[in-house]
């Protein structure tokens, strides 16, 4: 991408990790950079090679994107059309996750885009110690996606509302219809609460080997699953240590009644629970950038 | 062109669980997105997804909202308020038509339903005629 040197850029910001150990600790990540976008790899949110900031011992993963592109009514424009979304959601996903591969990964939301590259670092040193304690909290775990759709199975004789085709009222058939009625409906309740006794044991099970769990809005049923399992139960997210993700698995995906299917996937950067709310950040004090805002490649020191 | 990275072990990620994570607040499209312009100051915006491309999202079958049990059992809601109504209209008259292709309604509609139907019986008037005709 041919960015022309007179248009304006910003700074988008997919992901805070740690600093490499060191006295001088290179401005990198712990694994490095290798790969991760460069030369004829594009893989950013604007396509072009990522790369790192430092601050302390927090390091950012960012891209130069133009602001043109970037500012809040491009951004408007462009999340508000679902293809333009899939694709910057995919491609932010892309840098989080490669990055994530090599070390505790803090994400960021999707199109969290400062100024410059100052205003980075200055979010680096404001959060650091946010930014600390949840690296800290997801440094050996990864996060785990596990949804679980139901269906309501055996359906009890006459819960069929459906009687001898075409044949004329007969006496009574208000009475059975009640009847009916209230067969149907107590068995549908006794099948949906089974349903949803068994999701909350697996759902039990699988906390049991997490260190911290999020429960996220159900998702309809897939279409190819859809019309077999048409009832969304849970839709939960676990964090789970690497020592544990074995057994973790291995609940996740032991055998459950034919009324039950279970989804999983990962392992996620552990999004559902290391991604700061940036928004409640304080400001900067007013003398912490004095003068002028300096240009991108300011270096800021710390002690 | 997005080099493929390391993915659930199913395949590439599902964009529904890419986006609930990706987006603030876990869900998504039928919500509000903040994105944070840092700018010394932060500056919140919120975008309104909903109403540029719901139709767009349930071309992607990203239209969960629709088939929430919670959302869709309004329907099924509606049209037993309407047979109710319609059941009391004919307690008065005397004559009735019923719908019994209801799964998903409110339980205390049900209810209502089943008593206004035993009333109607109890006036010897057979509620379910013509129930089972398709």
């Amino acid at each position: 991408v041919n960015t022309p040197a007179e248009r304006p850029t910003a700074s988008y910001l997919y992901a805070v990790c740690r600093r490499p150990p060191g006295p001088e600790p290179p401005e990198d990540l712990p694994g490095g950079l290798e790969g991760l976008g460069g030369p004829g790899e594009p893989i950013g949110v604007h396509g072009g090679p990522v790369r790192a900031l430092a601050d302390g011992d927090l390091v950012a993963i960012v891209e130069t994107v133009p602001v043109d592109e970037f500012a809040e009514d491009a951004l408007q424009r462009r999340l508000a059309d679902l293809a333009q979304l899939e694709w910057l959601a995919r491609a932010h996903h892309g840098v989080v996750q490669a990055v994530g591969a090599r070390a505790p990964t803090a994400p960021m939301r999707l199109a969290t885009v400062c100024r410059d590259d100052a205003a980075v670092r200055h979010v680096l040193r404001a959060e650091a110690d946010r930014l600390n304690q949840v690296l800290a909290r997801v440094a050996g775990r990864s996060e785990w996606s596990v949804k679980a759709y139901g269906r309501l199975t055996a359906r009890p004789a006459g819960t069929h509302a459906t009687a001898t085709p075409g044949g004329p009222a007969a006496p009574g058939r208000g009475r059975d219809y009640l009847r009916r009625r209230r067969m149907a409906r107590d068995s549908a309740e006794a099948a949906r609460a089974a349903l949803v006794r068994e999701a909350a044991e697996l759902d039990e099970r699988l906390t049991a080997y997490a260190d911290d769990v999020v429960r996220l809005a159900p998702h309809a049923p897939d279409a190819g699953t859809g019309d077999a399992f048409p009832i969304s139960l849970f839709n939960a997210a676990y964090l789970v240590s690497d020592e544990r993700v074995g057994d973790f698995r291995a609940a996740a995906s032991a055998p459950v009644s034919d009324a039950l299917r279970v989804e999983v996937s990962g392992p996620w950067v552990p999004y559902s629970f290391a991604t700061p709310d940036l928004d409640e950040a304080p400001g900067p004090a007013p003398d912490d950038t004095p003068g002028d805002r300096g240009p991108g490649d300011r270096r800021e020191t710390r002690p | 062109m997005a080099r493929r990275m390391p993915e659930s072990p199913g395949g590439p990620a599902n964009l529904a669980d890419i986006l609930e994570r990706v987006l603030d607040k876990g869900i998504v499209i039928a919500g509000d997105i903040k994105i944070n312009l840092v700018d010394v100051e932060l500056l919140t915006i919120k975008l309104r997804l909903l109403v540029a491309s719901v139709d767009r999202a349930k071309e992607m079958g990203i239209d969960w909202w629709e088939r929430d049990p919670a959302l869709s059992s309004k329907a099924a809601d509606r049209r037993l308020r309407e047979e109710n109504e319609q059941l009391r209209r004919r307690l008065a008259h005397g004559d009735a038509l019923p719908d019994p292709a209801l799964e998903s309604a409110d339980p205390a509609l049900i209810e209502e339903n089943l008593r206004l139907r035993e009333l109607l019986a109890a006036e010897g008037i057979d509620a379910d005629d013509e129930e089972d005709r398709q």
